[in-house]
């Protein structure tokens, strides 16, 4: 194994398809090497001193560009940012010298307990001034743009006064970041709360998305007998959210795109197939949007 | 209109009171009860964290089975949420809760089985540091040995129990069947390190046990192996310096 | 102690010293009893050897719901009931099925 060149350590993330990096397949990547365009990992992951998590990391860093993606920096909470925490984040930015990194809208972290679940915040002036706060506050730390990523809810806040498209797009234009916007939380939100979900992506800042998501989900009930979707990236994306993908790229024309898969992860080769399927739809749809 | 604060205070107050109501202002946008709904981040919270600590001790899992564990985990979490988003250092307090939880008193072996499985998950990230080879020492003049001083890699650890802790771990980690321990089987001590990338456990006997818990504490290498013999007239001074130099569990060396 | 002993024995362990250095590693191996040195997740838990790393951070939610089960009120049926406690009665309370081996799959 050869330590990361030179030329890998700024290398950006391609506009085609990537898959979330998980430690099962590790050793298969190392052994295989297969053609995929680049990894994303959780950067709480990766946060440890030493041992396998970082030797295979590294290496992995050496051949493929790699993106982080933070869960648990609770950017949406009304308490001050866990400094010690974005300390954290920074150092694995330093080390593993990401394409892209990017974080959630969302709260995790309450008075010292850490919930380990992005939790939703309601869309109003308060929230939008503590989130661009942060947001800043990041960026600064980083000395680089983040992408902010639109989430999966399950409820709403009567405290709520503007759509969270218009919200994104405030912080967006406030504190300069990126967008990262996820389809399946889309297809999952608008399903949960009765909105349509290509109107939302007609809606979106676009021009801000530098990174899309895509995962699977499941399917459950809420107390009046209606659909509630969870977003449990444990299945294949289903065909609505490919085709509201299919939308998405008319618009955005090639773009990273990431395959979610973190619970029941199956072996490579389902995983990489929906990155294929991905990369065979940005070629696509992508081709329309240059005609265009 | 309530503050962001006062929002997310009993946002996440209702998360670990299960028995209060969906917290005022939160609903759905179809109308109706939303208490479904807000279960889903009552689950996730609970359930993503039991999944953290089943990796994290697959024998206490083992052990107690699915549901008793699971309800086990439970407590635990809400008793003793995390406080770090980093959630591969969750699970310390576990050994200490389980002594204190009255459903698994009758296992008095539980806690020290958690403290093995904890040392495991700590010595898989400890730092790096590059173990001592027997090349790196053969410099060391003869009348400095008695002298030598080691120092331990970061994921080096020693564990002494009253219950035959490694007995325990091995079986439930290695056989399909899980082997019988008498209850008067002895106590065990244990060595945790890293070689490479791979964790290992050594079962240790009284000697080997006083030999590294004294090299650990900084006592050179004549004295410690002194204080070994005096615990087991047996002790093998050859075998337990090779078991040291093979678990790579020494990086550095110096003199008293 | 006195000094001839003190001198002694740092001469022995000189020498022990020198034949640990000597020993290939293999040897030392060999010369251990095997059954004590058992390898954690790396070798016997073949392919599940990054379980310990825990499943790591996710940003999705689960399907699974808390059942809000009570320990005090279930069974333990784990495999606690083979191991022997020097309170008679504890045992007695790992009654039931032993569930099946657990392993990370299950996690």
């Amino acid at each position: 194994m050869s330590a990361v060149p030179r030329s890998a350590m700024a290398d950006p993330i391609p506009a085609g398809a990537g898959v979330g990096l998980k430690p099962e397949h590790y050793q298969h990547i190392l052994k295989t090497r297969p053609a995929i365009g680049w990894f994303e990992v959780h950067a709480e992951n990766y946060m440890e001193a030493g041992g396998p998590p970082h030797h295979y990391l590294s290496a992995i860093r050496s051949m493929y560009p790699l993106s982080v993606h933070g869960v648990g920096m609770s950017i949406g909470a009304d308490e001050e940012l866990d400094q010690l925490h974005l300390a954290r984040l920074k150092a694995v930015c330093d080390c593993y010298q990401p394409g892209l990194v990017s974080e959630h809208l969302a709260w995790s972290t309450h008075e010292g307990t850490f919930f380990n679940d992005l939790l939703p915040v309601p869309y109003n002036c308060q929230t939008l001034q503590r989130v661009c706060s942060h947001v800043d506050q990041i960026q600064s730390t980083l000395k680089r743009q983040i992408l902010l990523e639109n989430p999966s809810t399950y409820v709403v806040f009567d405290a709520s006064e503007m759509s969270e498209v218009d919200f994104i797009k405030q912080i967006s234009e406030r504190t300069g970041c990126g967008l990262l916007l996820d389809v399946n939380n889309v297809f999952v939100s608008a399903t949960n709360h009765g909105f349509d979900p290509v109107a939302y992506i007609d809606e979106f800042p676009i021009e801000r998305v530098g990174e899309i998501h895509l995962g699977g989900h499941s399917v459950d009930a809420d107390d009046t007998g209606r659909t509630l979707l969870i977003d449990s990236h444990g299945t294949q994306v289903v065909d609505p959210v490919w085709e509201l993908f299919r939308h998405v790229v008319r618009r955005t024309g090639r773009c990273p795109v990431l395959i979610e898969w973190d619970n029941d992860v199956p072996e490579w080769e389902s995983l990489h197939m929906e990155a294929i399927r991905a990369e065979a739809i940005l070629h696509r749809e992508g081709a329309r949007h240059a005609v265009a | 209109m309530p503050s962001l604060d006062q929002v997310q205070r009993e946002f996440a107050s209702a998360i670990f009171h299960a028995s209060r109501p969906v917290p005022a202002g939160v609903g759905s946008n179809h109308g109706g009860a939303a208490n479904k709904r807000f279960a889903v981040y009552r689950n996730n919270v609970v359930m993503s964290l039991t999944d953290v600590v089943a990796a994290f001790f697959p024998v206490v899992a083992r052990l107690l089975g699915g549901d008793f564990f699971r309800a086990t985990a439970r407590a635990f979490i809400l008793e003793r949420p995390p406080a770090s988003p980093v959630l591969t250092r969750y699970g310390a307090e576990l050994p200490e809760f389980l002594s204190e939880f009255r459903p698994v008193t009758d296992l008095p072996y539980l806690p020290d089985v958690a403290r093995l499985e904890w040392m495991q998950q700590r010595a898989y990230h400890a730092a790096n540091a590059r173990p001592l080879t027997r090349a790196d020492l053969s410099h060391v003049e003869p009348d400095e040995v008695p002298r030598l001083c080691f120092l331990f890699h970061p994921s080096a650890q020693i564990q002494r129990s009253r219950f035959p802790v490694f007995s325990i771990w091995r079986t439930n980690t290695f056989d399909e069947d899980v082997k019988f321990i008498p209850a008067e089987a002895a106590g065990e001590a244990v060595l945790v390190s890293r070689v490479g990338l791979e964790v290992k456990a050594l079962l240790l006997d009284p000697g080997f046990y006083t030999f590294f818990e004294a090299l650990m504490a900084g006592v050179p290498l004549g004295e410690a192996a002194m204080e070994a013999s005096r615990e087991a007239s047996a002790f093998d001074f050859q075998k337990a310096l090779a078991a040291l130099l093979d678990l790579g569990a020494v990086y550095g060396h110096g003199a008293s | 102690m006195d000094r001839k002993t003190t001198q002694i024995s740092s001469l022995a362990l000189a020498g022990a010293f020198a034949a640990a250095l000597g020993m290939a590693a293999t040897d030392a191996n060999a010369q251990m009893d095997m059954k004590n040195m058992e390898k954690c997740y790396g070798v016997a838990l073949a392919g599940k050897n990054d379980c310990k790393a825990g499943k790591g951070t996710t940003c999705a939610g689960t399907s699974t719901v808390d059942y809000q089960g009570n320990a005090w009120s279930l069974v333990k049926k784990g495999t606690c009931e083979q191991v022997s406690t020097p309170h008679g009665n504890g045992s007695l309370q790992c009654i039931g099925d032993r569930g099946g081996k657990y392993d990370c799959s299950e996690a």
